[in-house]
């Protein structure tokens, strides 16, 4: 088929369907990429429409231009990228090609291929949001480029533009059925089959494995969600919900690093005591392995390990959100006497810190043993007067001594580290632990939401007849810090409450219960669109009865399903329009289907008048019945009466032909 | 009207049980098979769901398969745009050689979805795409709900006598053009094919009728002889328009036939031309001639003779035995 050149509509259709995918893009990518493609898209309408004399003769000119530009975009690309590889140039190229595709524009074939990389920079979005405003945002975009392609192919501009819209919504809701059966039956199989760019998840925020001023307290800026819980049974108390994260063993005086431990050790032995708690973790992606569990951890999920000193780490980097299925019991022993441990536990940075050393020193030469030395620290930190802030005082020189002696404000982190080197220094092995600590209720799906802001550091002491035990020096010094969460400490501003509702209490529950309800959505969201892959489609199988399906069953599944669905979608398209939807002449067609069965159809060429003579000598007992049914249906469907319409239908009803015998 | 085709899938009655479809309704098949566009696009469903599964994206998988449902969806819907479409033809006006034939098509639309874009070809131009002898037509017409519409379907003429309507293929891409649905139609239509008119412009010189008692009353020029009734296809000059107005109802004027102008176009008349097509075109041109100018004329080829006369249907008469010289 040929199809004379892309008349300005279909241009406009498609510029705009490209313009509104790659729109979320523009914010990410070098400003003069965007700047380029809009140039290119309105140069594409606007010059054959005001200089169609310039477009159609100085093709070559344009050429030119069009390759220089091309080199131009794919060296400034080069420039800024400083690569032609990896997720973000990928993108940055895709968005240029698509722009210039539109530019050169000319034919059928390159309509397609438009539309087609239009369809591809929707799913590119994908990679970066896959919220559900981005969603919705995308289902927009999708619903114009249809349009767009119905008008296309609306080769004599029957429909209106609304029509268009109307059509294209009709054909994607008509596809929700099959997209449901794909979604949920398509074998899912852990990717990925090759080497991902290295940008590919950039971006994450989270707890890292060190632990530096500042670290915890940046992350406490951010309200981004960290994971949700839903507890088996009730969620416990908030100052018992400690999520342990790395654990932290060396330090320079202000960094916390993990060290080198034996990794490949087994987990210290544990006895468990205390009640059992039985929870799904939903874990947002950080690209690192750790999980948060609640100390500690008993059963481990499949593809997790738990290392020598109980942190619980997954195989492979957590790159999507995931959900896992963890017990943990709220006491427990932890650990036996280790000489490596106890040694790695007692390593401190030489010639440091030697006020700590100093009051380290004293305690040790009065209590001697080591718990009533923990006891009498803890009471120490209690007695003075330690303020817990987010904006503690610039501390340079000599961080732990500053924090404890001098400044004695600081966050978490100040805590936890100054607190652990304490310890070593009065000859106790501890450690610094990391994770989250509380975790926001959300009393509409009654789940836990646990933040950014709930980042915590805290120590590990070793006392030999307990093991190691968890002290929070954080709670000595604020203990509202653990006993009624982090939200009244942090600024409200992070919590997300508009200015000017904090001041009423009203307004203030309404916004936390729209909020909670959000979360909820997304949560859900999370949960079974963005979470759905291998394991839980194994789960969903389960729940169906199919205890262990493999990729073949679910295969065979899912074409018997695709095509049930099919044949009930187009059976569905094809009878509703198959039915006039004219009433009269529906009834009519009855009138004519009764004496078809009666051995007299209306042939295709004959008008109801001419019907009407010739069945009325066949059925001559109903000749004034047949005339009378032909005059109303003519005054109605040729004079517009349709007053008349109810004593049509009556008559058509009533009327009932005999059979005519024939001979 | 003769043949009419149902494409496949017939209406259901509206009372829903049974279908009852006139007996004269043929049934033909509707195809479906994906368009150069359609693959292309399984091509890109196919790379994004690479792309899905490598970087483990749901709504990449979602948007994937979204795009994979709406291209089913949009084949049903393809096929719907065709099926149960009802095509009649009829036969088309004779014309001259060189003019285009237009073979009449309708398609009824009895259903309460309009449908769009549907082109009609004639299967031959299909099967000559690459040799290109004849200029292609392609007609793209679309059809409202509940609505028959007529199109006419051109075609070329290049010889006199019946040209045959080919197979028609009637086809579409709507919605999405992702797929392409066609069916078949051969309607077995002749259109009659009259030769070109022309050559000289002058009239061969008239013969005057032999007198002839059986010749009596001929609609003349001459003298008045009375009148008779109309009957259609006499010349509208002949009428006797006072008497239809004295409300004598329509009577045509006759005139004695002694001395009037009768030309007798023979094989004769036109020996200087050796060709027989151009003799044919010749004679053509003189009975449009002799036809507008009111002169009584007949017709005498071989294997056909006919009685002076002048009116319509008497044109038609020889245009007709023209058109058909040779090949029966």
């Amino acid at each position: 088929m040929t199809k004379p050149a892309l008349n300005i509509n279909e241009v406009l259709w498609l510029a705009t369907g490209v313009a509104l995918a790659s729109f979320p893009h523009w914010q990410r990518l070098a400003i003069w990429i965007p700047i380029l493609h809009i140039g290119l898209l309105l140069a594409r309408i606007y010059i054959p429409l005001r200089l169609p004399l310039f477009w159609t003769n100085k093709k070559a000119t344009i050429n030119m231009v069009r390759l220089f530009l091309m080199i131009g975009g794919v060296f400034i690309i080069y420039n800024s990228y400083g690569t032609l590889a990896g997720r973000d140039v990928g993108i940055a190229l895709l968005v240029m090609l698509a722009a210039f595709k539109v530019f050169e524009s000319k034919s059928k074939r390159d309509y397609y291929i438009c539309a087609y990389l239009g369809y591809f920079l929707i799913i590119t979005n994908f990679f970066y949001s896959q919220t559900i405003p981005t969603a919705a945002y995308m289902l927009i975009v999708i619903i114009i480029m249809t349009a767009g392609l119905i008008n296309f192919n609306d080769t004599e501009q029957q429909l209106t533009l609304l029509q268009r819209f109307k059509f294209s919504s009709t054909l994607l809701i008509q596809s929700i059925p099959i997209l449901l059966v794909l979604f949920v039956l398509f074998p899912r199989i852990n990717g990925p089959l090759w080497g991902l760019p290295k940008d590919a998840y950039t971006g994450t925020t989270g707890i890292d494995d060190q632990m530096s001023p500042g670290s915890i307290s940046k992350l406490v800026q951010s309200s981004e969600v960290a994971f949700r819980v839903s507890f088996e049974d009730e969620i416990p108390e908030q100052s018992s919900l400690y999520w342990r994260g790395p654990v932290l063993w060396q330090t320079d005086g202000r960094k916390w690093i993990p060290g080198k431990s034996g990794s490949n050790r087994d987990p210290a032995p544990i006895e468990f005591t205390g009640e059992t708690l039985h929870y799904d973790v939903t874990i947002e992606p950080t690209n690192k392995r750790w999980l948060f569990g609640l100390e500690m951890v008993s059963i481990t999920p499949e593809n997790t390990y738990l290392t020598h000193d109980y942190q619980l780490k997954t195989r492979k980097a957590l790159q999507a959100r995931k959900a896992f299925t963890l017990t943990s019991h709220s006491s427990y022993r932890l650990g036996t006497k280790n000489d490596n441990d106890l040694e790695r536990g007692l390593l401190l940075p030489e010639t440091n810190h030697p006020k700590t050393r100093e009051l380290a020193s004293k305690l040790r030469d009065e209590f001697r043993e080591p718990d009533l030395i923990l006891t009498a620290a803890l009471e120490w930190l209690k007695q003075e007067s330690f303020v817990y802030t987010l904006q503690p005082p610039l501390m340079v020189e000599d961080m732990v001594d500053e924090f404890l002696f001098d400044k004695q404000q600081g966050f978490c982190e100040h805590y936890a580290s100054a607190f652990t080197i304490l310890m070593r220094a009065a000859g106790i092995p501890a450690r610094v632990v990391t994770g989250y600590l509380g975790g926001e209720i959300n009393p509409v799906g009654n789940y836990l939401i646990v933040r950014q802001y709930h980042a915590h550091a805290w120590a590990e002491v070793w006392l030999e007849d307990q093991g190691w035990i968890r002290i929070d020096p954080t709670a000595i010094a604020s203990p509202t810090r653990i006993n009624e969460g982090i939200e009244n400490i942090i600024p409200q501003a992070i919590i997300d409450i508009p200015l000017g509702l904090d001041s009423n209490a009203t307004a203030k529950r309404l916004w936390q219960q729209l909020r909670n309800t959000v979360d909820m959505v997304n949560y859900q969201w999370a949960q079974w669109v963005l979470g759905y892959g291998p394991d839980r489609q194994k789960l969903f199988m389960k729940k169906f009865g199919f205890k262990s399906i493999d990729w073949k069953q679910l295969t065979f599944a899912l074409f018997i399903f695709l095509g049930t669905i099919i044949a009930l979608i187009a059976a569905y398209i094809l009878n509703k329009t198959s039915k006039s939807t004219e009433p009269a002449k529906m009834y009519y067609d009855a009138f004519c289907n009764k004496l078809a069965k009666t051995g007299t159809p209306r042939k295709p060429y004959e008008g109801p008048l001419d019907f009407a003579e010739r069945v009325s000598k066949l059925h001559f007992d109903l000749e004034s019945e047949i005339k009378h049914i032909t005059d109303l249906y003519i005054n109605i469907r040729y004079y517009s009466d349709n007053k008349k319409i109810l004593q049509f239908k009556a008559a058509i009803k009533s009327f009932s032909p005999k059979k005519i015998t024939t001979n | 009207m003769g043949v009419s085709v149902v494409l496949e899938r017939l209406p259901a009655n509206p009372s829903g049980r049974t279908r009852v479809v006139s007996n004269q309704l043929k049934r033909q098949r509707v195809y479906i098979f994906p368009s150069l566009q359609g693959w292309l696009y399984t091509v890109m469903l196919i790379v994004m769901l690479l792309g899905a599964i490598n970087y483990n994206n749901s709504m990449a998988f979602m948007l994937c398969f979204l795009l994979a449902s709406l291209g089913l969806v949009c084949m049903i819907h393809t096929y719907r745009n065709l099926a149960g479409l009802v095509l009649t033809a009829a036969s088309p006006k004779p014309v001259f050689v060189g003019q285009q034939a237009l073979f009449p098509i309708q398609l009824d639309n009895r259903q309460s979805l309009a449908r769009y874009s549907i082109q009609l070809e004639s299967y031959e131009t299909v099967k000559r795409l690459f040799r290109k002898r004849k200029p292609r037509h392609i007609i793209s017409i679309s059809v409202a709900a509940d609505k028959p519409l007529t199109s006419y379907y051109p075609v070329e003429t290049s010889h006199r006598g019946l040209l045959k309507l080919e197979r028609l293929k009637l086809s579409t891409s709507f919605p999405l053009g992702l797929f392409s649905a066609w069916a078949y139609f051969e309607p077995e239509f002749y259109c009659l094919i009259y030769p070109a008119p022309r050559g000289n412009k002058q009239l061969p010189p008239h013969t005057l009728q032999k007198e002839n008692a059986n010749y009596g009353l001929q609609s003349g020029t001459d003298d008045f002889a009375g009148f008779r009734k109309y009957r259609s296809g006499d010349q509208v000059n002949s009428i006797a328009w006072k008497a239809f107005a004295r409300e004598q109802g329509l009577l045509i004027k006759q005139f004695s036939g002694k001395g009037s102008q009768t030309l007798i176009l023979s094989w004769g008349t036109v020996s200087y031309i050796t060709d027989v097509e151009s003799r044919l075109s010749q004679l053509c041109y003189w009975v449009l001639l002799a036809e507008k100018s009111l002169i009584h004329y007949g017709l005498e080829i071989p294997g056909i003779k006919i009685d002076p006369g002048l009116g319509t249907h008497h044109k038609e008469h020889c245009l007709e035995a023209l058109a058909s010289y040779g090949r029966q």
